[in-house]
């Protein structure tokens, strides 16, 4: 089995016993690895009613055919499980290196289940596997932990994957952190793996992986490698990494300000933007695995309130926490990133729900009293970082702002469901949909909820021809919906893709469809075709998408928040909402779905999903 | 008169700078002045960005003058002092 080490690994933590499994070829040619693979595991083991926090709730977390290679970003890995903020299956994806040792460790695939007595810490290291009490860590930040654990096994290469105090307490957004504050941050692992008593996962291994055309895998990613390092599209994201986003998309209105309000501040994001980071706290940074890009931030502060070094903030995190909450303090913002990180904690989730309190305590529906005296007000950065920190620990009213906007809402009542941007309860990422219309169909459709990594849809926009490969030619001015529910169809395939073979989705801006045939091809000695690339990321889309038909998701949930389909005054999107019924009528109907949201049974047959008709069409 | 273009992204090494000021006959419609970024940067600019052909911006850079987005084949009469922004949008993580 080229390009895989076909084994699985299992871990149940109630008899903490660890057994290996060897993988299907089929279940591997039909869905590649990655999160393709685990969607299709957590659709076979995890009943749509389980429980995410549970013992009976799983997390399987992925590699696929090209991480451990030389490729650059081939260090990933996806975490599949049921989401306790969502209550929807989720897959989220991070960086660093931690997927280049777990696989090289002789796996992969890694199944938690069940629940530990006591909280514990796995060891992985080729082909062993050991379970350790962690009693020392818990309630320990999650740097502390990865920084000991790392002298514990006593081997510098050892990656680790933890949890912080946020994940011990069940904060529904906390997120598992990994290497030097990589995190899979969407959806909640955190609180999962919290919930199992598994403090941290350490890894290490020597293992190669053998791949069926090594001259030829390796000459090929070499090329894509010096394409990244060489390219125009990617000297910005290098030099000034993504925080270059606030430098430019707020002349566009794409930059959401004070909870999504107002529709541009140039000043406000300028101040939070990659230029004012690489001029001030910036200092050199790090680089995933193989990677030619290196988008990754290095902040150092010196002085003061915000005192730190380590991992930056990356645009997401700026927008929910800066521009969101009207914080123009790029040191304020960076510290409230850092400790997300160290607590661990998704940060587009937990700047959300700020500004949603913001707006909360200006509306009156939260007070003084609620807040404990804390001033909620916008612009308040004292109070940002006592939010984090109430957040993370369960304390004051961040306990009652860990349960995320939709929660929050709900229990608020008024009209406040109106300014909780989040769809199927994942609040939004920092891109408008006013700005660029294909972002509607895409949040609104987006398996895991609302989200720009499931069809990073927009850069399709204001683009001539943008996947010839797969039929998607033309233009689709950002401000029109004509062929939007087409953009976002693809663009949700080549993420399932991408996040399959595991591959960052910037190491991939310069290539195309069969660029990534060819290097599974390589990989594995299958290479796909462009058709058969785009038939699997429908499978898996709509696997995903049947998951959550059972959880109970219809398609009065593929919706926007009132908030995104209200026009804002000023900027470059002032005046402009997108039509999302007619996003959805073209979505629907490429992607064969029933007027309900069910995907079709012609659509499953097409797929080869034959065991999911039985269980949408019993 | 004076115009100002504001490139971003890696517009702004290409031409140089995040301000950059153009004197320019009275009257100048948005194409002439392309004609004139043309004959002072054509060289210059990458071909996925600038058309040395048409003498336009490709279609992915968004220029936006006085805050409003302009169309493909619109071509304005400049004022002295006009900015106008070249973007090229980008989604981030």
């Amino acid at each position: 089995m080229k390009g895989y080490m076909g084994r699985l690994l299992r871990v149940n933590l109630t008899h903490e016993k660890a057994t290996e499994e060897a993988l299907d070829a089929q279940m591997l040619k039909d869905y590649i690895g990655g999160s393709g693979l685990g969607l299709r595991l957590m659709y076979n083991e995890v009943p749509p009613e389980t429980d995410p926090l549970s013992p009976e709730a799983k997390i399987i977390i992925t590699t696929g055919p090209v991480t451990s290679t030389p490729l650059g970003t081939a260090g990933r890995f996806q975490v599949c499980f049921k989401s306790p903020l969502t209550g929807i299956l989720c897959d989220s994806s991070s960086g660093g290196h931690w997927g280049t040792q777990f696989k090289q460790s002789g796996y992969d695939v890694l199944i938690l289940e069940g629940k530990a007595s006591r909280p514990v810490y796995l060891y992985i290291h080729d082909n062993q596997v050991e379970i350790h009490p962690a009693e020392d860590w818990w309630g320990k930040d999650a740097y502390t932990t990865i920084n000991e654990l790392v002298k514990v096994v006593g081997d510098p290469k050892a990656c680790v994957l933890s949890i912080g105090p946020a994940g011990e307490k069940g904060v529904l957004y906390a997120a598992m952190i990994n290497d030097t504050g990589r995190t899979p941050g969407r959806g909640g692992n955190g609180a999962v793996m919290g919930s199992k008593n598994l403090k941290a996962i350490v890894v290490r291994g020597t293992q190669k992986v053998e791949l069926a055309n090594p001259d030829g895998y390796k000459k090929y990613a070499v090329s894509v490698n010096k394409l990244n390092a060489k390219s125009d599209d990617i000297y910005n994201l290098r030099t000034f990494g993504t925080p270059e986003v606030m430098d430019n998309n707020w002349a566009v209105g794409d930059i959401p300000v004070k909870n999504w309000s107002l529709g541009s501040y140039e000043e406000l994001c300028v101040s939070l933007g990659g230029k004012k980071m690489r001029d001030t706290i910036l200092v050199p940074h790090v680089a995933c695995h193989f990677c030619t890009i290196g988008c990754s931030r290095w902040v150092k502060i010196e002085e003061g309130d915000y005192k730190m070094d380590a991992a930056g903030p990356e645009y997401e995190t700026l927008g929910a926490l800066g521009s969101m909450c009207m914080v123009d303090d790029l040191n304020a913002v960076s510290y409230a990133a850092h400790l997300c990180n160290i607590y661990g904690l998704d940060t587009i989730s937990c700047g959300s729900s700020i500004a949603f309190a913001m707006e909360c305590f200006e509306k009156g529906y939260l007070d003084l009293e609620d807040t404990g005296g804390i001033e909620l007000t916008w612009g308040n950065k004292q109070a940002l970082v006592k939010m984090v920190e109430q957040i993370a620990m369960g304390e004051g009213i961040g306990k009652f702002l860990g349960l995320g906007t939709r929660k929050m809402a709900e229990q608020i009542g008024r009209d406040a469901m109106d300014f909780a941007v989040q769809v199927k309860g994942l609040e939004l990422p920092m891109h408008d949909p006013r700005a660029f219309f294909s972002w509607a169909s895409n949040y609104a459709t987006s398996p895991r909820g609302g989200c720009h990594l499931h069809g990073m849809s927009a850069i399709y926009e204001n683009k001539q021809d943008p996947i010839p490969e797969w039929g998607l030619t033309g233009f689709y001015p950002r401000h029109s919906n004509e062929g939007k529910g087409k953009i976002t169809r693809f663009a949700q395939d080549w993420s399932h893709i991408l996040n399959s073979m595991v591959m960052c989705y910037f190491a991939t801006f310069t290539l195309k469809p069969s660029d990534l045939g060819a290097l599974i091809g390589f990989a594995t000695g299958y290479e796909y075709t462009p058709e058969e690339l785009v038939v699997i990321g429908d499978r898996i889309n709509t696997l995903h998408r049947a998951y959550n038909y059972r959880c109970g998701l219809r398609r009065v949930d593929d919706r926007l928040p009132v908030r995104s389909l209200t026009p804002v005054a000023e900027g470059g999107a002032a005046g402009a909402v997108p039509d999302l019924e007619a996003q959805l009528n073209e979505y629907y109907q490429l992607r064969g779905l029933e007027a309900d949201g069910r995907p079709a049974r012609d659509t499953l047959l097409r797929l080869g999903l034959d065991d999911v008709v039985a269980d949408l069409y019993a | 008169m004076k115009i100002i273009l504001r490139p971003y992204g890696t517009l702004q090494r290409d031409l140089g700078g995040s301000r950059i000021e153009m004197n320019c006959p009275s009257g100048i419609t948005f194409f002439q002045l392309c004609d004139l970024i043309d004959e002072r940067w054509g060289k210059h600019l990458p071909p996925g960005l600038w058309s040395r052909a048409s003498r336009r911006f490709a279609a992915q850079v968004i220029v936006m003058i006085s805050g409003k987005e302009l169309a493909v084949q619109q071509n304005p009469v400049l004022c002295d002092g006009q900015e106008i922004l070249l973007l090229l949008p980008f989604a981030g993580g």
